[in-house]
């Protein structure tokens, strides 16, 4: 006869196996809401640059591929970015501080006016070639090419063409200097 | 006796390029649905309206126009943008985790569920010594006496 007084023993499994399970399911979650966000590293790093052409401010087709053999610096920007502004003057004396190297500084004016890019580009002497992206056409595609999600963001080529060093957002003199140094523009 | 011919030539060349176009449509749509817009929360390039959503589509309808396959196309948005640009993971590899995880959980916890019910209702009274049950009889008896 059972004892009435006898308590019902648990199952070693309920007893431990579901306090783990649970441990580490409250584990997974604070790792995953606590670990630092990665790092944001273009697809093209370590790539060949992707070639396009495009149309300068001037009507006239620039193709990129027509400058291996010398560093590159893209950049894309809009007038209407606020963090373009602030760094087009670092970019355009870095483009002249570099010069001796052959450096190559190319201003990609994103979802903007033509007229517009242009005042951009005499406001803050980019005294180097500004193109208009042009997602009508295939070679114009620029942004696709790139993967861009935002401007401004700067790609730095070395002078066999492929993208050592892709920034994401503003550059600042830090990595701008980086930049150019990675591709011997410097 | 040409001219018919040549007009039911006509005819039929324009239905079958509306049919040819029709399809291509389709497939970009369909496509455009799994490719996420890279800024946005959640939507796809078909549902945003940014630049960025619109360069993208126009990436996406050449490549059909070019012939490409569907896994060839979504190979080169993955390639420039990584598996995030697809809205939905594919269901191979350490993808099959997200498709996987919530089964489990749903099949685990309907387990458990079910394991404790049938153990509930399997729970019998605790047996009750006879000695204590003459006792409880005889302080009733008592009770109604007085």
């Amino acid at each position: 006869m059972q004892n009435a007084n006898s308590v019902q023993k648990q199952n070693p499994i309920q007893k431990f196996v579901v306090p783990i399970v649970l441990l580490a399911f409250v584990a997974a979650l604070g790792y995953g809401l606590t670990k630092p966000a990665a790092v944001n590293t273009s697809s093209l790093e370590g790539k060949p640059a992707p070639d396009f052409t495009l149309k300068t401010l001037e009507g006239t087709d620039l193709t990129l591929s027509s400058f291996k053999g010398r560093p590159v610096v893209v950049n894309f920007f809009a007038s209407w970015c606020g963090p373009c502004v602030d760094e087009a003057p670092m970019l355009s004396q870095a483009a002249i501080d570099s010069a001796a190297k052959k450096t190559v500084f190319l201003g990609v004016a994103y979802s903007d006016k033509a007229p517009l890019a242009k005042a951009f580009r005499d406001k803050y002497n980019l005294g180097f070639p500004v193109v208009m992206d042009d997602d009508k056409l295939e070679a114009g595609r620029s942004s696709v090419k790139y993967a861009i999600t935002g401007v401004p963001e700067t790609f730095f080529i070395d002078a066999k063409g492929i993208v050592v060093k892709a920034i994401t957002g503003p550059l600042d003199a830090e990595s701008l200097q980086a930049g150019l140094k990675g591709i011997g523009a410097i | 006796m040409i001219r018919i011919l040549s007009s039911l030539l006509i005819l039929l060349l324009a239905g079958f390029s509306l049919a040819q176009n029709a399809a291509e449509d389709a497939r970009v749509q369909a496509l455009a649905k799994q490719i996420r817009c890279p800024i946005c929360q959640g939507l796809s390039i078909t549902e945003s309206s940014t630049d960025f959503s619109r360069s993208m589509l126009n990436e996406l309808k050449d490549r059909v126009k070019q012939g490409e396959t569907d896994d060839s196309i979504r190979d080169y948005f993955v390639s420039k943008y990584g598996r995030v640009v697809l809205l939905d993971p594919p269901k191979s590899g350490s993808d099959l985790i997200v498709w996987g995880a919530p089964l489990v959980i749903l099949f685990g916890g309907a387990a458990a569920l079910f394991s404790y019910l049938r153990r509930a209702s399997n729970q019998t009274m605790p047996e009750v010594r006879s000695a204590s049950l003459e006792k409880v009889r005889k302080q009733l008896e008592e009770s109604q006496k007085l």
